[in-house]
């Protein structure tokens, strides 16, 4: 309101308050936007439990963007005994990891999806044995990532701290995409081929890994990791689906690593 | 912390490690390898083989036909099977069952382009089938 | 685990992995049997896949290159067969003759038939290119995957009409 006297503090203050008065009577509550979501639940305490949905409904007005937000609140909130792993909550550490909306993705970066008219299924990851609701059993996972030898393996023994190992600009740059990879083992659960096979195929994530080795320059072991991964099922399992890469939360590209290790394989063994 | 574990004498000499066990020094890391160029080797020649005879069909492409299309059928087919079939009793009776038919399926279609019309005009035949009726076939 | 469960597991896996460790030599990840004969033991059941997992172009093609590539394989398996019968294949195809559908209805058939031949083909050449390396980038694969659709179906409906 321009006014062409200047106003006295008490004037100022009363304009003020009254004008809060008038805001806040004139506005009505915000409409609450019910999100619905359909979440897998399992509980191996509860005897004759079988896998099964709960729905959970969500006021997306107080709750923060991400997945996880909501699976959080509905766990202060509704359900302490909703069971699932989180931590870092930026997409970083891979705990969250799970299947949202039917693709495999980390919860905690997984923007809910506003139209209240659409329900969100969550799952686990895909083709896990389950030891509760959201949570997987990743021991077997990580034992195929440890199967590899997921670290620097030189002709001689490394002398720490003596000199730096060498590497160029180009022969680093060959690790980019490779190294960022945080084992949440979406890309394996979202291959075909990995769930029928996870007993002998490496999945996904465990090739790309194991093709972060094979490309470091640093390593002199390539001709040993290709020739532990020569067998029918280690790699050559992957038909090219390309889930994986479809899926990856960060970005990155299985399928490409695998093609690469498969053209190793092919011209050095 | 790598480097803790390292000083602490954790790591052992890095070429024990690799060294394989007695089940992987066999043929397979070579013969998995061969594998998988062959196939696609074979691929390549089968769509050659199969564009040849569209376009100057001989015995020859013929018998290329009958040797490499069953290859590369059984190979496929072999995929399949080691990706689905996980009873292992029933893995050797699949393979053998498969390398029998698919023998078969090659010495009858070598039988076929010899003595009888050959893989082309047979593919020719059935795609030129029209409708003819009893009475004028006389 | 509550302790009912943890002595359950302990008992039976003992007994289960005597009967597994033949097994576990086969396998070249340390482990694998004995997790395996674990969530056996203690009932896990297993979270849902082929029913929840969203369908993709990635794995709908690949699906497709399979299942084309089998069933022009028992195809070509069954009417070899056709090759041995009595009469002669010449003869089979005179029999087809006499029950063939009319022109529209042929060119159809074709095209139907023709169309997992004309992609599994294409769809090959797609696969060669990525033993080369070449096409991963995801727009690159939904770039080629559809164009492999489009052009299948293209060249299918051309050679049962042209042909």
């Amino acid at each position: 309101m321009a006014s062409l006297r200047p106003t006295s503090t008490i004037t100022r203050l009363a304009n003020t308050l009254s004008r809060c008065a008038a805001t806040t009577a004139a506005v009505p509550a915000p409409v609450p936007r019910e999100k619905t979501f359909q979440i897998y639940r399992w509980d191996p305490e509860k005897p004759g439990d079988k896998p099964h949905m709960d729905t959970y409904k969500v006021n997306l007005n107080e709750c923060g963007p991400m997945v996880l937000d909501a699976l959080l609140k509905i766990k202060n909130e509704q359900d302490p005994t909703l069971t699932f792993r989180r931590s870092c909550r930026e997409g970083i550490c891979g705990s969250c990891s799970m299947n949202i909306g039917g693709t495999n993705t980390l919860a905690c970066i997984s923007r809910i999806d506003p139209d209240t008219s659409k329900t969100i299924k969550i799952y686990p990851l895909p083709h896990m044995y389950v030891v509760k609701d959201l949570v997987p059993d990743m021991t077997h996972f990580f034992e195929q990532y440890a199967s590899v030898q997921p670290w620097l393996q030189r002709d001689t023994e490394i002398d720490y701290g003596k000199e730096q190992l060498h590497q160029t600009v180009k022969e680093r740059e060959k690790l980019d995409g490779l190294y960022e990879c945080i084992l949440c083992a979406c890309c394996s659960t979202s291959c075909p081929s990995y769930w029928w096979n996870s007993d002998k195929y490496l999945g996904p994530a465990v090739l790309l890994q194991s093709y972060r080795w094979l490309a470091d320059s640093r390593d002199h072991k390539t001709k040993e990791r290709l020739e532990k991964l020569a067998d029918p099922f280690s790699v050559y399992r992957c038909h090219t689906i390309m889930n994986c890469t479809k899926t990856c939360p960060k970005g990155l590209n299985p399928g490409k690593a695998i093609a690469e290790i498969k053209k190793l394989m092919a011209k050095t063994l | 912390m790598l480097s803790v574990i390292a000083r602490s004498g954790c790591i052992r000499p890095i070429a024990r490690q690799l060294a394989p066990s007695m089940s992987q020094v066999s043929h397979m890391s070579g013969s998995t390898v061969t594998h998988w160029k062959a196939e696609r080797y074979v691929s390549i020649l089968t769509v050659g083989a199969m564009m040849t005879a569209a376009v100057h069909p001989t015995l020859a492409v013929d018998h290329a036909l009958a040797i490499l299309v069953p290859l590369h059928t059984h190979w496929g087919l072999e995929q399949v099977f080691t990706d689905y079939i996980h009873i292992k009793p029933l893995i050797p009776i699949v393979g053998i069952l498969l390398k029998v038919l698919t023998g078969f399926t090659m010495i009858a279609l070598l039988y076929f382009n010899q003595h009888d019309i050959g893989i082309t005009q047979a593919v020719k035949d059935v795609w030129n089938i029209k409708r003819v009726n009893p009475e004028e076939l006389g | 685990m509550n302790l009912t469960r943890l002595c359950t597991y302990s008992t039976r896996s003992c007994l289960l992995s005597t009967r597994y460790l033949s097994t576990s030599s086969e396998y070249k990840v340390k482990g694998t049997a004995e997790f395996f004969d674990k969530q056996k033991v203690l009932n896990r059941p297993m979270s849902p896949h082929l029913t929840i997992y969203k369908p993709q172009l990635t794995s709908i093609l690949s699906i497709s290159h399979r299942v084309s590539g089998v069933g022009w394989g028992v195809l070509i398996y069954g009417g070899t067969l056709l090759t041995l019968m009595p009469g002669g294949f010449s003869h089979y195809v005179q029999l087809a003759e006499q029950v063939a559908p009319g022109a529209g209805i042929m060119i159809a058939l074709k095209a139907t038939l023709l169309l997992p031949l004309t992609y599994h083909t294409l769809n090959g050449f797609r696969h060669l290119a990525w033993d080369t390396g070449k096409g991963f980038k995801i727009a690159e694969v939904y770039k080629s995957g559809w164009s492999t659709v489009a052009v299948s179906v293209l060249i299918s409906l051309l050679i049962a009409i042209a042909l």
